[in-house]
C-alpha cells in the first residue's frame, strides 16, 4: 500500500514518527470511506478518530507493514459496530427516526461543489475544474450507492490498495468473494458513468 | 472492461476529492494527535519492563481471562442463588399446605357431634374402613 514493503517478517517495530506519518497518510481516505459509509460527517470523524485510537494503543507497536491490513480492519470493524447499534436504536425510535432529516448529499447545493473547483489551490482552467468536480461527485454518489461489501471491496482493494489476501483477511471472506465484490463494484460504477454518457 | 485500469482511474479522481475543508482536516489533525499519544503507553512498558515482560504478558492473558471468568461466575452464582430461593419457597408452601390440612382435620373432628373417644376405639376404626370401602 502506498509504497510499503510487503515481505514484513523482519520489518522493524512502528517508531512514533512513523505511526504519525501513516496515520496521516491514510487519515482522510479513512474519514471518506466511513463518510461513503454512514454519510453524516460526524459520525465519519468519530468512527475514524476510534479506529486511530485503537490502532495506536492496541497494535502500535507493531511493524509498520502490518499496519495499513490492521487499520483498515479496526475501521471496517467500527462501521460495522455503528450499524449495529444504530439497528438497535432504531428499534426504540423508529418512528422518530423515519421523521428526521436524512443528511444525504445526494441533494447538496451544487455551488458547493462550484465552490471547491473554483477554490485558490486549484490551477487548472475552470472548465477542466468543473468537469473533473462533477465527475467526482458522481463518483463518490455512485460508490455511496454501491452496496455495503461490495463497496469495501472496491475501495479496500483499489483506493487503500491492499492485495486480494489482504482484502480478504480485513473483511472475514474467501479471496473468491473479493474477486466476485471488486468485479461487480466495477460493473456497477462502469454501467452507472456511461449511463451518463462517461467513459473513464 | 479492465477492471484494474478502470479502477486505476476511479482512484485517481476519488484521490482528488480529499480536500476535505478544514473543520474536519483539524478534527482529523486532532484525533491523530490524542492517538500518538497512547501510543507511547506500550512503547514505554517495552522499553521498562524487559524480562518483566513476560510477567506483564501473563498478567494480561490473566486480565483477559477475568474479562471472561467473573461475569461467568456471577452468572453461575446467581442461578444457583435462584435455585435455592425456589426450594426454600416450595419448602415453606409445602409446610403451610400440611398445616392447612391438619388444621382442616382437626376443626372436622372438633365440630362433629362424634365424641372425640370415638377415633381411639380401635373398633370404630375398623368399622369405618368397611364402611368407606
Amino acid at each position: 500500500m502506498r509504497g510499503r514493503a510487503h515481505d514484513n517478517k523482519d520489518s522493524p517495530l512502528a517508531s512514533r514518527n512513523e505511526l504519525s506519518d501513516f496515520l496521516a497518510d491514510v487519515e482522510r481516505r479513512a474519514f471518506k470511506q466511513a463518510l461513503f459509509a454512514v454519510r453524516d460527517e460526524h459520525v465519519a470523524l468519530d468512527i475514524v478518530q476510534d479506529a486511530m485510537l485503537r490502532l495506536a494503543e492496541k497494535y502500535g507497536a507493531k511493524p509498520v507493514a502490518e499496519l495499513p491490513p490492521l487499520f483498515q480492519r479496526i475501521l471496517q470493524n467500527a462501521i460495522r459496530d455503528f450499524f449495529r447499534r444504530q439497528k438497535v436504536r432504531s428499534l426504540w425510535v423508529t418512528l422518530l427516526s423515519s421523521l428526521a432529516p436524512r443528511r444525504d448529499d445526494d441533494e447538496a447545493d451544487p455551488l458547493e461543489t462550484l465552490e471547491t473547483a473554483a477554490g485558490p489551490s486549484n490551477q487548472r482552467g475552470p472548465e477542466l475544474a468543473l468537469e473533473q468536480s462533477q465527475l467526482l461527485d458522481l463518483i463518490e454518489r455512485e460508490i455511496r450507492k454501491l452496496p455495503a461489501r461490495q463497496r469495501e471491496a472496491f475501495l479496500l482493494r483499489y483506493w487503500e490498495e491492499l492485495d486480494v489476501a489482504e482484502t480478504a483477511a480485513v473483511m472475514g471472506c474467501s479471496e473468491g468473494s473479493v474477486k466476485t465484490h471488486c468485479s461487480r463494484a466495477a460493473h456497477a460504477l462502469a454501467t452507472a458513468l456511461k449511463a451518463r454518457g462517461i467513459e473513464l | 472492461m479492465n477492471e484494474s485500469l478502470f479502477a486505476s482511474k476511479i482512484k485517481k479522481t476519488l484521490d482528488t476529492g480529499l480536500d476535505i475543508g478544514p473543520g474536519a482536516a483539524a478534527r482529523l489533525k486532532a484525533a491523530r494527535e490524542r492517538a500518538l499519544e497512547r501510543h507511547r503507553v506500550p512503547a514505554a512498558e517495552f522499553a521498562l519492563t524487559g524480562r518483566g515482560m513476560g510477567v506483564l504478558r501473563v498478567g494480561g492473558v490473566a486480565q483477559s481471562w477475568l474479562r471472561i471468568l467473573v461475569p461467568a461466575a456471577c452468572l453461575i452464582a446467581a442461578a444457583i442463588g435462584l435455585q435455592q430461593w425456589q426450594e426454600t419457597r416450595q419448602a415453606a408452601r409445602f409446610v403451610a399446605q400440611q398445616a392447612a390440612e391438619i388444621e382442616e382435620v382437626d376443626t372436622l373432628v372438633l365440630t362433629g357431634d362424634l365424641p372425640i373417644k370415638a377415633y381411639l376405639d380401635e373398633d370404630f376404626q375398623s368399622w369405618l374402613k368397611q364402611a368407606s370401602q
